[in-house]
């Protein structure tokens, strides 16, 4: 019952979609504070028309609490449904991006899914698997601003046939100490408003880079896995993976492996056998962007 | 509670495996690779990847199981003998006990994996 909400805030419901990569997604919100993040976060996208086919149809909803203290709650709706608990309405457009990764990881099985970021330099791309706090979607944004393309900060979307990673470009999302130091680092980022949340502690979301966006339909070609792990407490270290442990980690990263049965094996098996990797153990953001930005120069010399 | 007695095997019936043209030589058991298509894996240095397509289970062994199931493919169906003299050829020495014994482990690791079977003798190999 305390889930529930009522009425809407802001007033009228208004429509939007958007592309990104190969998805279109379809908007609904009668939320005017969702609508100014989404507008200034989604700024540089591509607008289809509005008898687009829509992959995914999404509400983002708003109202008060029935019971005490009668906060102003938003929830997701996907395709007539609420998937998730209600979220303070100052974290609604957290909630869309969460909600988005969940509508792709549960759907989109025309692609092996992995949780991890992926940044370009051209077509060849480097993977950055790593779980939630691992400093993959810091190193992400780190790159993304120094002239890689951002294909993804948490969801590589590979497909099966052709072992190409694809593009999906959406805000990048930071959280605690990360929001500082890229504002710090890098002052160009349009960084949106940090918000509290329970799970994540405080969250700000970056607009992706312009040329980023404009070229979400170029895929590109794993060369290079890096599970980067942040540690305050080490110097920069980076330590070989084996093809073995490598495809275990990037199977239990998996978000939908075994959907296509062998053909998933061979995906990551093939991806393994192609792409090297490398344990990437940080405390310096700046020094861990150049030892990459190093490999895949070698890569293009030895190219 | 009433114990139930279970039938035993007739000890008469055991035969010494050397005795007859029809035993089943267990001590030096026949091996073959099996599994068909619905088996995919992949080795990496002694690192093996498997697919199995009827449980659908991915497992990774690490160890000497690669590379048996390496030379099991590539030397065909082969008694254990074999196998052991080509391990020791490869690794340039005797194979001794405990060479013997992760051998051992590597083809039950395999044969749980439904990646080899091993009888006495090469007709009752499973297609």
């Amino acid at each position: 019952m305390s889930n529930e909400l009522h009425g809407t805030i802001g007033g009228r419901h208004r429509r939007a979609a958007i592309r990104t990569g190969p998805f279109t997604i379809g908007i609904r919100s009668g939320v005017s504070l969702f609508w100014r993040q989404f507008d200034a976060l989604y700024r540089d996208f591509e607008r289809p028309e509005a008898d687009s086919f829509i992959d995914f149809d999404v509400v983002m909803d708003g109202g008060h609490q029935f019971l005490p203290p009668f906060r102003r709650q938003s929830r997701f709706v996907f395709d007539g449904e609420s998937l998730f608990d209600p979220l303070p309405v100052d974290q609604i457009t957290a909630l869309f991006e969460w909600g988005l990764n969940w509508c792709v990881t549960q759907t989109a099985h025309r692609y092996l899914i992995l949780h991890a970021g992926v940044a370009a330099l051209g077509d060849d791309a480097i993977l950055l698997p790593g779980t939630s706090g691992s400093g993959k979607s810091t190193l992400t944004t780190a790159l993304c601003f120094s002239g890689w393309r951002l294909l993804s900060d948490e969801l590589a979307l590979i497909d099966r046939h052709d072992g190409l990673v694809y593009p999906m470009p959406r805000p990048l999302s930071l959280k605690n100490a990360s929001i500082d130091l890229i504002r710090s680092l890098f002052p160009q980022a349009r960084i949106g408003a940090s918000i509290w949340t329970e799970r994540k502690g405080t969250v700000a979301l970056v607009c992706p880079p312009i040329d980023s966006v404009l070229a979400s339909n170029r895929p590109a070609r794993i060369r290079r896995i890096v599970f980067p792990t942040f540690d305050s407490g080490s110097v920069n270290t980076t330590t070989e993976v084996s093809r073995g442990r490598a495809f275990s980690r990037l199977f239990e990263s998996a978000f939908n492996y075994g959907v296509a049965q062998g053909q998933d094996f061979d995906c990551l098996a093939d991806l393994v056998e192609a792409a090297p990797a490398l344990d990437l153990r940080f405390n310096d953001l700046t020094s861990a962007k150049s030892l990459i930005d190093d490999m895949f120069q070698r890569l293009t010399c030895a190219a | 509670m009433t114990p139930v007695a279970t039938p035993s095997f007739p000890r008469a019936e055991f035969r010494p495996a050397t005795t007859s043209p029809l035993s089943v030589d267990l001590s030096d058991p026949f091996l073959r690779v099996c599994g068909g298509g619905r088996v995919k894996w992949r080795h990496w240095d002694g690192e093996l990847a498997i697919y199995d397509g009827l449980s659908g289970e991915t497992v990774v062994l690490t160890g000497i199981a690669g590379m048996v199931l390496e030379l099991l493919v590539e030397l065909g169906p082969v008694r254990r003998s074999t196998l052991e003299a080509e391990l020791a050829h490869i690794l340039d020495s005797p194979l001794n006990e405990e060479y013997k014994w992760l051998l051992q482990k590597g083809l039950e690791s395999l044969r749980d994996a439904s990646l080899i079977d091993y009888s006495g003798h090469e007709t009752s190999s499973v297609e």
